[in-house]
């Protein structure tokens, strides 16, 4: 099970964000609300970043994902380790817990390589 | 002749560039104004001639020392007092910058103004460089996960692989493509082809994406000089090249924010806006130099500016239709995969080369005349977006 993830959600156009509660970084709207998901999703792409930046540089290689929530909603993160293939895309990711500088980490399934 | 909907008609009477590649002992500012005043000398012109500049640059305070671009520019050349303004957006800073110009004529504040993009990388370490162009995305949503440019359009690859079938060969034959160009280019980072296997054996940067995916971290500079119409025939006859239409869009910082990842919408609302300024259509372009940042982006590329359908770009590539098979040219200067993208510098030699073309002076790649063409330049991951139509007088 994925803890909860907790954030804020744009009334005006259904961003969600986890770092700040202000004005709408898609639409500028200040209206928002809470946030609260199971962080159930699914992959829609991901790559392994093996040239980092240099903050970065010691962790490489790494898996990030563009994960797609049960409600739509698109969110960015480091995947705990390497999707099996091209079998990747689709398959069900669930939200673990927010990094350093608030960044997401997801695992995926159990079948793939761990990085870490 | 095709000329844009509004305002004066306005054409280039100039263009330089430099040699794309490592500059070692020539700074940032040296390298602009080298561009600057080749493109003068081929318009003809003093440097006394122009009225206002547009710098077009990225990332130079990170990555060379200077930020001021704009003033520090004019001071050497000797035009001191002239607006002077630098244009940020990301990779497409040099597309921008072109547009500034065009605009500055076109609607009568100048008669002759000069756009000239550049960008020094060399002088950093590559994490350096990496970590300075990452700050064209979304810091707080996205970059803060450790994602690169590389790794964003390595999953716009991998999702438009499982969409369309395209395939590994297709978008390697981008490269083969490009470097094939790129070696008829003198002024080209990389003149040497490669074969397809080169381009799957090389080290993986971001998957699927391989060194060979990617463009080389390039110094380079390159100049615009623009005119009204009329004035361009009285300085360099019929050197002069029209200004057909315009088209420049914003889009989303963040990829998660766009609605379709294979399918970026700025760049598309950039070309019709182009298409309608011109008058013109995709069908009418016979050469087209568009932003490679990675060989994945060529076959985006194609399909937003609707040369051909969605999803088939790939396979258009590897069937030879983007190198005058059936379809226009596409990158004949060997695009960024081999020419270099020096960043800011980028947009701006788009334009260099399709005027270039059209004048008949890039014979050993034209493959036969184009009398229509286009550049087009992109910034972040579909953030920003220029289209510049250019036709032959």
């Amino acid at each position: 099970m994925s803890d909860n993830l907790n954030g804020w959600k744009c009334t005006a156009c259904g961003l969600v964000s986890f770092n700040e509660d202000g004005d709408c970084s898609r639409c500028g709207s200040d209206e928002t609300e809470r946030f609260v998901d199971n962080g159930e999703g699914e992959l829609v792409s991901w790559s392994i970043v093996r040239v980092a930046p240099e903050r970065f540089a010691d962790k490489a290689p790494y898996a990030i994902g563009l994960v797609q929530l049960a409600n739509g909603e698109r969110l960015l993160g480091r995947l705990q380790s390497i999707p099996d293939g091209d079998e990747g895309i689709g398959s069900s990711v669930s939200f673990l817990r927010f990094e350093e500088g608030g960044s997401l980490l997801f695992s995926n399934t159990s079948k793939d390589i761990r990085l870490d | 002749m095709s000329r844009a909907k509004e305002g004066r008609a306005v054409a280039i009477i100039g263009v330089a560039d430099t040699q794309f590649g490592k500059q070692n002992g020539i700074g940032i500012g040296p390298l602009a104004v080298s561009a600057a005043r080749d493109a003068l000398v081929d318009a003809n012109l003093e440097a006394k001639a122009l009225e206002a500049i547009y710098v077009g640059n990225f990332c130079g305070e990170v990555l060379s020392g200077d930020a001021l671009l704009g003033s520090l520019i004019a001071n050497r050349l000797g035009i001191t007092g002239v607006p002077a303004t630098r244009m940020e957006g990301a990779c497409a800073s040099g597309g921008l910058s072109v547009q500034a110009a065009i605009q500055a004529v076109r609607y009568g504040m100048v008669d002759t103004a000069m756009a000239i993009g550049v960008e020094k990388m060399t002088s950093q370490t590559t994490a350096v460089t990496t970590q300075a162009l990452a700050s064209a995305g979304d810091q707080a949503r996205e970059m803060s996960a450790g994602a690169t440019f590389p790794s964003l359009f390595g999953m716009i690859a991998r999702a438009h692989m499982d969409r369309y079938g395209t395939t590994r060969d297709q978008i390697s034959s981008v490269s083969v493509k490009n470097r094939k160009y790129g070696a008829l280019n003198p002024r080209a980072h990389f003149q040497a082809e490669i074969e397809l296997n080169q381009v799957i054996e090389s080290r993986p940067i971001a998957d699927p994406l391989r060194l060979l995916d990617c463009p080389p971290i390039s110094d380079g500079a390159a100049a615009v000089i623009v005119t009204t119409l009329e004035r361009a025939l009285d300085l360099v006859s019929d050197r002069a090249v029209n200004v057909a239409g315009i088209g420049q869009a914003s889009g989303p910082v963040a990829l998660s924010d766009a609605k379709d990842i294979t399918q970026l919408e700025a760049p598309r609302a950039a070309a019709q806006r182009a298409y309608s300024d011109a008058g013109l259509r995709a069908s009418d372009m016979q050469a087209v130099e568009v932003h490679d940042c990675f060989s994945i982006s060529e076959i985006l590329a194609i399909e937003a500016l609707g040369i051909v359908p969605l999803g088939e770009g790939g396979a258009a590539t590897q069937s030879g239709f983007t190198a005058g098979q059936g379809g226009p040219l596409v990158n004949s200067s060997g695009g960024l995969l081999s020419k270099g993208h020096p960043i800011g510098a980028t947009g701006t030699s788009q334009v260099v080369e399709m005027v270039r073309h059209l004048r008949g002076e890039a014979q050993y790649r034209t493959f036969g005349g184009s009398t229509v063409g286009l550049a087009y330049n992109m910034g972040g991951a579909g953030a920003v977006a220029t289209v510049t139509i250019l036709e032959r007088n």
